[in-house]
């Protein structure tokens, strides 16, 4: 009996198998639910152009204490893990995403007024510090200026 | 367009068209995991096969994360794939589309449906295999080694003792034989030889060396042994030229683009389970290295190891098979062929393969111990080192959660403008999830197939 595998995703291709002694060699009863393949469906993303043209995409990059300090942050050092991560959840994803610290051993942790975050724009290394309310996009309304860090 | 936009940013989005609105950007790399930015990483795509492991505590996602590489590598690279060793049958739902209703979700993130892949399972076949009537309902085949492989190679497969210098040495005239028979009468021939006028002697040791042929080939491994269970594989394939093309039976399965998943679990406790794999990875090699064929010419593979740590005793450098993996691992990348590894104990790796890794998953490990030996080859801080310690893994939810280290650029795609970024730094965040169903903890074969 002849084996052919059918699987729709491959185009109907039919494999036909063969042992040493030229027999058809059979691997498989043709199955509806094992070769009942869907066509693949290649990953994508879906881009919101709306949201896009509006706000400036922002990726995050080490930032040092120093850089900070120009904009007037206030500094404290942290004893507790704990306590930075109080801290980073008040942050939205687009920021800081570590630290350089000359402090060894110890983690920095910025205060920051209450619903305030750092906004740092590595592709045109400027930062902000953008106030309350709403999605970070939408906060751009309460924002300070952009000002210029030095690349690192 | 931009003009719609204008209105729309005045007006409000409902100026907007959903084409207006939309737009779709197709990823042209292989997507394994969403950060805790909600970036999409992707493997990079230099065009070389490079080798990528997955270390953790079992139930943490390794499988899970070997099954997502495997369907991407699969369907959007058309790449050639293959299981090495499945140890515990956990493969045969790979054959199934996901059909986890949270595993969906996740996949919807990168607008793709979860889909089976074509895999055959594929048996050693030997004296004591059974095969599970569920397992016979997927496409599946016993394979066997040719004699000619075996008896060359009968050293490995039993030890010969003081039998060795007159198998080695006549290796060529046993390889000739085709029945115990004729092993009988070259045996006699090459003893009368060297024990003239010895007949106890001659006696005692032709006794051992035919047992050793005997006891071989009453493993029933060898191709003669077996008339389901062929050693070479003739394919054609209409649609593609492909007529008559033969070779060792695991390359023909990938030559015809299926995924050969080796059946491993009744062979493992096997005295010559080293010899038996070590002769299909270096088989595989030989063909991919040289590449004299049409039809692997300039294609790669991706083989996939399970529980690499498991296929050999730690620390014992002698072992067959981790003398081949150690060649794939440093060779591996000029023949075309990628390893996909997993392993709980990164230390028991062969220094070959994790030297030559570019890129760990790493699930939650044990304590700080284990992390601190995957120093060795990664770099990363102490945040980093407390990441790993404290991610976690939630099944039912479809969330496993892992750090991507790598000392290649690893790519991270926006979802908000699909922009696409390289980054060497450490990433936090959770699988993408399989296409492919995985196996259930406690949920048999059987059950899943039926429902």
């Amino acid at each position: 009996m002849e084996t052919s595998i059918v699987p729709e995703i491959m185009n109907s291709k039919k494999i036909k198998f063969y042992d040493s002694n030229g027999i058809v060699f059979q691997i498989c009863e043709p199955s509806d639910f094992l070769f009942n393949f869907n066509r693949f469906v290649r990953p994508s993303l879906t881009i919101d152009k709306f949201e896009k043209q509006k706000y400036k995409y922002i990726e995050t990059k080490k930032i040092s204490i120093e850089q900070l300090k120009e904009f007037g942050f206030k500094i404290v050092s942290v004893k507790t893990n704990s306590e930075m991560r109080n801290i980073k959840r008040q942050i939205r994803s687009y920021l800081v995403e570590s630290i350089n610290t000359s402090i060894p051993n110890s983690e920095i942790c910025l205060t920051l007024p209450r619903n305030h975050l750092i906004e740092y724009d590595y592709i045109n290394h400027r930062v902000r510090l953008v106030g309350p309310n709403g999605w970070p996009y939408r906060r751009a309304e309460n924002a300070t200026p952009w000002k210029k860090v030095k690349d690192e | 367009m931009n003009s719609q936009l204008l209105l729309a940013d005045v007006f409000g989005e409902g100026m907007l068209s959903h084409e207006d609105r939309w737009k779709k950007v197709f990823m042209n790399h292989i997507p394994v995991m969403i950060t805790d930015k909600n970036r999409i990483l992707c493997l990079p795509d230099s065009g070389e096969m490079f080798h990528i492991g997955c270390v953790g505590m079992t139930g943490k996602g390794k499988g899970i994360c070997g099954n997502t590489m495997l369907g991407f590598e699969y369907w959007m690279k058309n790449r050639m794939c293959m299981i090495l060793n499945d140890f515990q049958n956990e493969t045969f739902e790979y054959s199934l589309p996901n059909s986890n209703k949270v595993f969906d979700n996740n996949l919807s993130v990168i607008n793709t449906k979860s889909i089976g892949y074509p895999m055959v399972y594929v048996y050693p076949s030997h004296k004591n295999l059974i095969i599970k009537e569920e397992e016979k309902l997927f496409p599946h085949c016993k394979i066997s080694l040719p004699k000619r492989v075996l008896i060359r190679n009968v050293e490995h497969f039993y030890k010969l003792d003081k039998a060795a210098k007159y198998v080695t040495a006549y290796i060529d005239r046993f390889i000739e034989c085709d029945s115990l028979e004729e092993i009988d009468e070259t045996i006699t021939e090459i003893l009368s030889e060297n024990f003239e006028g010895k007949k106890n002697k001659f006696e005692e040791m032709k006794f051992k060396i035919k047992t050793i042929f005997k006891n071989l080939l009453d493993e029933e491994i060898a191709e003669s042994a077996h008339t389901d269970a062929p050693s070479f594989l003739t394919v054609d394939i209409e649609e593609e030229g492909i007529f008559g093309y033969r070779n060792l039976a695991i390359q023909s399965l990938l030559v015809s683009g299926l995924i050969p998943s080796i059946q491993t679990s009744s062979i493992r406790g096997k005295s010559w389970f080293s010899a038996y794999m070590s002769f299909i990875i270096e088989s595989v090699y030989d063909d991919f290295l040289f590449r004299d064929e049409e039809f692997l010419r300039g294609k790669n593979l991706s083989m996939y190891v399970p529980e690499v740590d498991k296929m050999f005793k730690k620390g014992n450098i002698s072992d067959l098979t981790m003398k081949s993996l150690s060649l794939l691992g440093t060779n591996g990348r000029r023949a075309g062929i990628g390893l996909r590894w997993d392993a709980q104990d990164y230390e028991a790796v062969p220094s070959a393969i994790t030297d030559n890794t570019k890129i760990l998953f790493v699930m939650r490990q044990k304590d700080s111990d284990e992390v601190r030996k995957l120093k060795k080859d990664f770099s990363f801080d102490k945040p980093v080192q407390e990441q790993i310690l404290s991610l976690e893994s939630d099944p039912s939810k479809g969330k496993f959660e892992c750090v991507a280290l790598s000392t290649e650029p690893l790519l991270l795609y926006s979802p908000r403008d699909g922009s696409m970024v390289k980054t060497a730094f450490p990433q936090k965040g959770r699988l993408i999830t399989p296409l492919a169903q995985h196996k259930v903890p406690n949920i048999p074969l059987k059950k899943l197939i039926s429902q």
